[in-house]
């Protein structure tokens, strides 16, 4: 299974499954076929930019999407979403002959879903647990702020 | 070794950070879900996956080599721990083509010159099959091995610490005739000279006179003239030959060019004329003029198709003139061979001067038709044909002055246009005297 197809197939995945699954309203139907043009005229044309931009409109239309009870769906969603970010990059590397984007990607993206899958419901069960939410939504926040901080850093660094 | 970020820690942070953040405004854990493999695959890529200590090293089985023959690049990669599965790109000049890649007999996946290989740890030899399809001198200094982490966001190139090198050289036309010059050297050769001395082919008979070597009195003659009579021959000696050739311009069409045809004949004279035991020298001459005086041997013969190898046309505007060739390179007596498709005025003024200074010169025309595409009709078949008729002036001119200048195509044999311009040059010497 070809790198392009692989991320136009978790696009239109990513676009459909809060409209299957979630309150699936005329915003989220728009927001949802705004993030999968984005993200097919961003691997057409090559612009990582415009699939970035298609992931918010993505992120949008989840929360848009999203009601008062737990989404189990999303474990798929997260997924999916991961599959289309790695194999637009994929297709993006493969043009510009970047390290890596040669041979099968498959077996990788298989084991990039399970992570994803592994985290995404660990987080879930988590939420769904007897511990406190204020405390759970403190330890989401740092961790974003940190993932955040050592990116800017580690990016700093490499730029000198 | 150099280590890079991939576009992906961008995008993953950039949807990771998004999703919690949404998650937390709106207080929906979905939301974190959605971002937290994002994220930690960030983490990954920043704290735990360290940057792999490999080394990429490359040899190759021969320095020189033929057209059509294959040479095995050997790349040995040292490194401590497995890399997984990793590139190796061999990215080769026109004229290489990578045929196949092989570890330990196992043949490797190859794919727009990336070979696909699983490298484990300790050291590793991959063998790289390239066909050398057109000659030239080559470098092979883009090759390199990549390898990407698993969490994508980060990627590690090992370049070759030095890059080998390569000659390949046109195969050798064998030539049974050769262009003889007017003059010969005084060094022993096989060139049977005009001049009477010591030799073995005959030239005449005439009587002694002393101090005439007695060894060479014809008996048989004397007896019947009652007096002594000696032969007289013609001893063999050697030639400078210069090769001239014209890297101002060229007629090209894909990857076949004129230039291709000007180091074929260079190639096969000088093995013809070093075989003759001629002095063969060599000046290409456009800007930077290179040449190479005469000499002879195989230390000789490999140092002149070296610098033949390395000929480009590189279009120039300046051209300082046959002044700026030391005359050294273009010893009295020589035998001059132009090779160029007389495209352009300065090589055409450049042989006439070689000839207005008294030089021996025959000129092998180069035929740029082949390469030109066909002309249309109307003014473009009229201006075609002007440009024939131009170049035929161009022709006669160098015949009034006595030169010969034969046309040689792409697709003919190079003997037959090394005879055609032999006997021309006997026809036109004949007129001349």
């Amino acid at each position: 299974m070809s790198l392009p197809l692989i991320a136009a197939s978790s696009a239109v995945g990513v676009a459909v499954l809060p409209v299957l699954g979630g309150d699936g309203g005329a915003v989220v139907i728009t927001l949802g076929a705004g993030g999968l043009l984005a993200a097919v005229v961003g691997l057409f044309v090559d612009r990582q930019g415009m699939v970035a931009f298609a992931g918010v409109l993505f992120s949008i239309q989840l929360t848009m999407s999203l009601g008062a009870a737990q989404e189990w769906w999303t474990v798929g969603w997260a997924v999916l979403l991961l599959v289309f970010l790695d194999s637009a990059a994929g297709v993006s590397e493969r043009r510009r002959r970047l390290p890596g984007a040669f041979g099968p990607q498959l077996w990788r993206l298989v084991r990039l879903a399970a992570v994803a899958a592994a985290t995404a419901g660990a987080v879930l069960v988590l939420a769904g647990s007897s511990i406190e939410r204020g405390l759970l939504v403190q330890a989401a926040g740092l961790g974003a702020a940190a993932a955040l901080v050592l990116t800017v850093a580690l990016l700093a660094r490499e730029a000198k | 070794m150099t280590s890079s970020q991939t576009s992906r820690q961008r995008l993953f942070l950039v949807s990771g950070v998004l999703s919690v953040a949404l998650g937390l405004g709106t207080g929906h854990p979905e939301l974190v879900a959605v971002g937290a493999p994002c994220l930690l695959l960030v983490a990954i890529g920043a704290l735990v996956e360290t940057t792999p200590a490999f080394t990429l090293d490359a040899t190759l089985s021969r320095r020189r080599a033929l057209e059509t023959e294959h040479i095995e690049l050997q790349l040995t990669v040292d490194t401590p721990v497995p890399l997984g599965r990793s590139e190796i790109m061999v990215p080769m000049p026109e004229g290489l083509v990578v045929e196949g890649a092989r570890m330990d007999d196992q043949v490797l996946a190859l794919e727009a010159d990336v070979v696909q290989v699983l490298v484990p740890a300790g050291s590793s030899t991959i063998r790289i099959d390239i066909e050398c399809r057109h000659w030239g001198t080559y470098r092979l200094e883009a090759v390199e091995l990549r390898v990407r982490s698993f969490s994508g966001t980060r990627a590690y190139t090992a370049a070759l610490g030095h890059s080998p090198g390569l000659k390949v050289f046109p195969p050798v036309a064998e030539l049974r005739r050769l262009l003889e010059p007017v003059e010969t050297r005084l060094g022993f050769g096989d060139l049977v000279s005009r001049a009477r001395g010591n030799g073995f082919e005959y030239a005449d008979l005439r009587p002694y006179v002393p101090g005439d070597d007695p060894r060479a009195i014809n008996w048989r003659v004397t007896a019947r003239a009652s007096e002594p009579w000696v032969t007289e021959r013609h001893p063999e000696r050697n030639a400078d030959v210069v090769f001239m050739i014209d890297t101002f311009a060229e007629a090209r069409r894909g990857v076949d060019q004129t230039l291709d045809l000007a180091v074929r004949a260079v190639t096969a004279l000088v093995e013809a004329h070093g075989r003759r035991l001629d002095r063969v020298g060599l000046l290409a001459f456009g800007e930077p003029v290179r040449w190479l005086q005469p000499g002879m041997g195989d230390r000789h013969r490999y140092r002149l198709l070296d610098t033949l190898m390395e000929s480009r046309v590189v279009w120039q505007q300046y051209w300082r003139g046959l002044g700026a060739v030391p005359r050294r390179s273009l010893p009295a007596n020589a035998l001059v061979i132009g090779l160029s498709p007389l495209l352009d005025m300065r090589a055409i003024r450049a042989f006439a001067d070689v000839r207005g200074r008294g030089f021996d010169l025959a000129i092998l025309e180069l035929e740029p038709d082949e390469y030109l595409p066909p002309a249309g009709p109307g003014t473009e078949d009229v201006a075609r044909r002007i440009w024939q008729l131009d170049r035929d002036r161009i022709r006669h001119r160098f015949e009034r002055q006595g030169v010969v200048v034969t046309p040689w195509a792409r697709n003919d044999a190079l003997p037959v246009a090394i005879t055609r311009a032999g006997a021309f040059r006997r026809r036109l010497l004949r007129a001349r005297v």
